[in-house]
C-alpha cells in the first residue's frame, strides 16, 4: 500500500441525505438497557464489506431513503449494497453487489433508492468512526454515532493507488453476491412466540401498512386490531430483535435492533434472524405479510445465509490476491 | 426448594424463561441469581442476558447452541443455585443511593394531578414516595433506567394517554406500582413528580460502571428546596459519588 501523493487519503462527503457511519452494532448490553443498534439490513452491510476486503462488521456507510455523494482523493475499492439504486461513478454507471474501484478524484453518486429503504456503501479498509462499548454505531439515547453532512472529510484506511484496471468503473469481479430484492409488499417470516395462542393467526397476517412513525427502533404497522383473548397484564419482561407485538390502540409494532430492551405488550410472533434484513429495507407506505415458519426452518435459513457469505468471501480474497491486491484482505475477513 | 422454569422459544435465537415460585420476591431474586450464574458460566453461544421481575430472556447464537442446549444449561444451573445465592438479594441486601428530589412544580409537573387521582394532597404524596426506598428490581430502556418498586406503595398511577416528546434527564416518574428515573432525555409516558440534579448516566467510562445502582440496590428519594436543586446542578455531582 502506498500513500497517496496528495496527502492523507480520504473521502470527502459532497452531499447527504440520512446517512450515518454504521456497523453491527453493540450486542451484549441488554442488562443496561442499551440495544445492539447497528446496521438495519445486516446481510446486505456484511456483503458490502466482504466484497472489498474487509471484515463483516467494519465500519461502513449506511443511507437511509435518500441520495449520498462522495469524492476520493485516491484510487479506492468501494461497494455498493442493499436497496435498489443506479450509482454512477463521473456520470457513467457503476454496479451494484460488485466490488469496483473510484479513481482519484471521481465523484461516485449514489441515489435514493427505488425499491428498498437502505443503501450500504463499503469502502476497502472501512472508515473511522468514534466507537462506544465497540460500535460506531448511532446510539440517539447514548448521544453517540456520526451523522454525515456535506463538507464531511473522512480518513481512508487503504487505497488500490497505482492499481490500474481498464474499465475501473466495471465490477472488478463477479463475485455472485446474492442480491435480495425488494417489492412493496414484504413477506416477513415468523416464528411462534409466546402470546401466539391468545390470538387468531388469521388476523395476524395483514397485510399490514407500515406507518411514517417508523424508524430504526421499530415499524408501526397499521391495520385492525388483532382480538386478545385475554385481559391478563404482562409484566414487563425482556424483548428480542423481530417482536411482533400488538398494542392495544391497535395495529402492530414490530422491534428493530434500536428497540427498548424490554416492554409489556403481548409478543405472538417473532421475524427470523433472516428476515430482519427485509424488515430493515420496508419504506413508509409498504405492507408487510407475515407468514408463519418454525424455528428449524428459520436457523436453517440462518446458516445458509452464513454459508453463503463465507463463499462470497473466498471468492474475493482469491480475486483479490490474483489482482496483485491481496493487502486489502483484512483480519478478521471470512476467507481467513 | 428451586423455583421452577417455563421455558417457550423467542424467535430463532431467543429463549424466555419464566420463574414459577410462590411469591415476588423469591420469583424476582431467583431470576437475577440465574442470570448471574448464566453470566459466570459464560457460554460461547451467549450474546444478550436481560433479567426482569420474573423473567430471563437468553439471546443466544444459533449457530452455536439450539433451543434445547440453552433451557438444559437453565435447568442445571437453576437446580444447582444455592439458596444462599438468592437470598443475597434477600431484603437486607444491596447499597442504598440517596436521590436528592425537588418534587413538584417545573421538575414534577404531574404532582398535584397524581395526588388529585389517589385522594392525597401534593404533600402527603411525598410523604409517601420518601417513606421507604425503593428497591432497584432491574436496570433496562432508555439505557440505564432503573426499575423500581417499594412495598409501602400499593397505589397504582395511570400512564400519560399522550407520551411526552422528551422527558428531562433526572425526572422521578411513576406508572403503576413503579418508580424510574430518566437517566437520559427521552419520550417517556411516566407520570413526572419531581427531579434529580445530579448526573445519572457516565457513558464515556467502565460500561459496568455506566450507572451506579444495580438490581437489589435502594433508592431513597430525599426531598431538596429549589435553591439545593440548583446548587448540586451547578456542581454537576453524580448519584452515587457524593457520599
Amino acid at each position: 500500500m502506498s500513500a497517496h501523493a496528495h496527502g492523507p487519503i480520504q473521502m470527502t462527503v459532497e452531499s447527504a441525505g440520512i446517512a450515518v457511519v454504521q456497523d453491527l452494532g453493540r450486542p451484549g448490553h441488554g442488562d443496561k438497557g442499551i440495544p445492539a443498534n447497528g446496521a438495519s439490513d445486516r446481510w446486505s452491510a456484511q456483503m458490502a464489506n466482504t466484497l472489498v476486503g474487509n471484515a463483516p462488521g467494519t465500519p461502513l456507510l449506511e443511507a437511509t431513503g435518500s441520495a449520498l455523494t462522495l469524492r476520493f482523493n485516491a484510487d479506492t475499492l468501494v461497494s455498493v449494497t442493499g436497496a435498489s439504486t443506479r450509482p454512477e461513478v463521473a456520470g457513467r454507471p457503476a454496479p451494484t453487489w460488485e466490488p469496483f474501484v473510484v479513481e482519484a478524484d471521481s465523484a461516485l453518486a449514489v441515489p435514493a433508492p427505488d425499491q428498498g429503504w437502505r443503501v450500504y456503501v463499503a469502502v476497502s479498509g472501512g472508515v473511522e468512526g468514534e466507537r462506544v462499548l465497540g460500535s460506531v454505531s448511532p446510539d440517539p439515547m447514548l448521544g453517540v454515532g456520526r451523522r454525515l453532512v456535506g463538507g464531511d472529510r473522512i480518513a481512508l484506511r487503504s487505497c488500490v493507488c497505482g492499481f490500474s484496471h481498464p474499465h475501473s468503473v466495471h465490477p472488478l469481479f463477479r463475485l455472485g453476491a446474492g442480491r435480495p430484492s425488494y417489492r412493496s409488499t414484504a413477506v416477513v417470516d415468523v416464528t411462534p412466540g409466546p402470546e401466539l395462542q391468545e390470538f387468531d393467526e388469521d388476523q395476524l397476517r395483514g397485510p399490514w401498512t407500515v406507518s411514517a412513525q417508523s424508524d430504526q427502533i421499530g415499524l408501526r404497522a397499521q391495520g385492525p386490531t388483532p382480538v386478545r383473548s385475554t385481559r391478563t397484564e404482562i409484566l414487563s419482561r425482556g424483548v428480542p430483535v423481530g417482536a411482533v407485538e400488538v398494542p392495544p390502540d391497535g395495529g402492530l409494532l414490530v422491534l428493530l435492533y434500536g428497540r427498548l430492551v424490554t416492554a409489556g405488550y403481548p409478543v405472538p410472533y417473532v421475524a427470523s434472524t433472516v428476515a430482519l434484513d427485509v424488515l430493515g429495507q420496508v419504506r413508509p407506505g409498504d405492507h408487510l405479510v407475515l407468514r408463519r415458519t418454525e424455528v428449524p426452518t428459520a436457523v436453517d435459513a440462518l446458516l445458509a445465509r452464513r454459508r453463503e457469505l463465507a463463499g462470497v468471501a473466498q471468492r474475493a480474497a482469491a480475486a483479490l490476491r490474483a489482482s496483485g491486491l491481496g493487502h486489502l484482505v483484512m483480519d478478521g475477513h471470512l476467507s481467513r | 426448594m428451586a423455583a421452577r422454569l417455563h421455558h417457550r422459544p423467542y424467535g430463532d435465537a431467543g429463549l424466555l424463561a419464566g420463574v414459577l415460585a410462590e411469591d415476588y420476591e423469591s420469583r424476582w431474586s431467583t431470576t437475577q441469581a440465574l442470570s448471574a450464574a448464566v453470566r459466570d458460566a459464560h457460554p460461547s453461544w451467549l450474546v444478550d442476558l436481560v433479567a426482569t421481575y420474573d423473567h430471563l430472556f437468553v439471546t443466544f447464537d444459533p449457530g452455536l447452541c439450539d433451543h434445547a442446549g440453552v433451557q438444559a444449561l437453565l435447568e442445571q444451573l437453576n437446580d444447582a443455585l444455592e439458596p444462599s445465592s438468592v437470598a443475597a438479594l434477600g431484603a437486607s441486601a444491596g447499597h442504598t443511593f440517596e436521590v436528592p428530589v425537588l418534587f413538584g412544580g417545573e421538575a414534577g409537573p404531574d404532582l398535584d394531578a397524581v395526588a388529585t387521582e389517589l385522594d392525597l394532597t401534593a404533600a402527603a404524596l411525598v410523604d409517601r414516595l420518601t417513606a421507604a426506598p425503593w428497591r432497584v428490581r432491574f436496570v433496562a430502556s432508555p439505557v440505564g433506567t432503573p426499575f423500581t418498586d417499594t412495598p409501602t406503595w400499593d397505589a397504582a398511577v395511570a400512564r400519560m394517554q399522550v407520551p411526552r416528546v422528551a422527558v428531562p434527564a433526572g425526572s422521578i416518574g411513576l406508572s403503576g406500582r413503579q418508580s424510574i428515573i430518566y437517566p437520559v432525555s427521552s419520550p417517556g409516558g411516566w407520570r413526572l413528580v419531581g427531579r434529580t440534579p445530579l448526573r445519572v448516566l457516565d457513558p464515556t467510562g467502565d460500561p459496568d460502571r455506566l450507572v451506579p445502582y444495580r438490581a437489589g440496590d435502594r433508592l431513597e428519594l430525599v426531598p431538596i428546596d429549589g435553591a439545593r436543586f440548583a446548587e448540586l446542578e451547578t456542581r454537576g455531582d453524580r448519584l452515587g459519588l457524593e457520599q
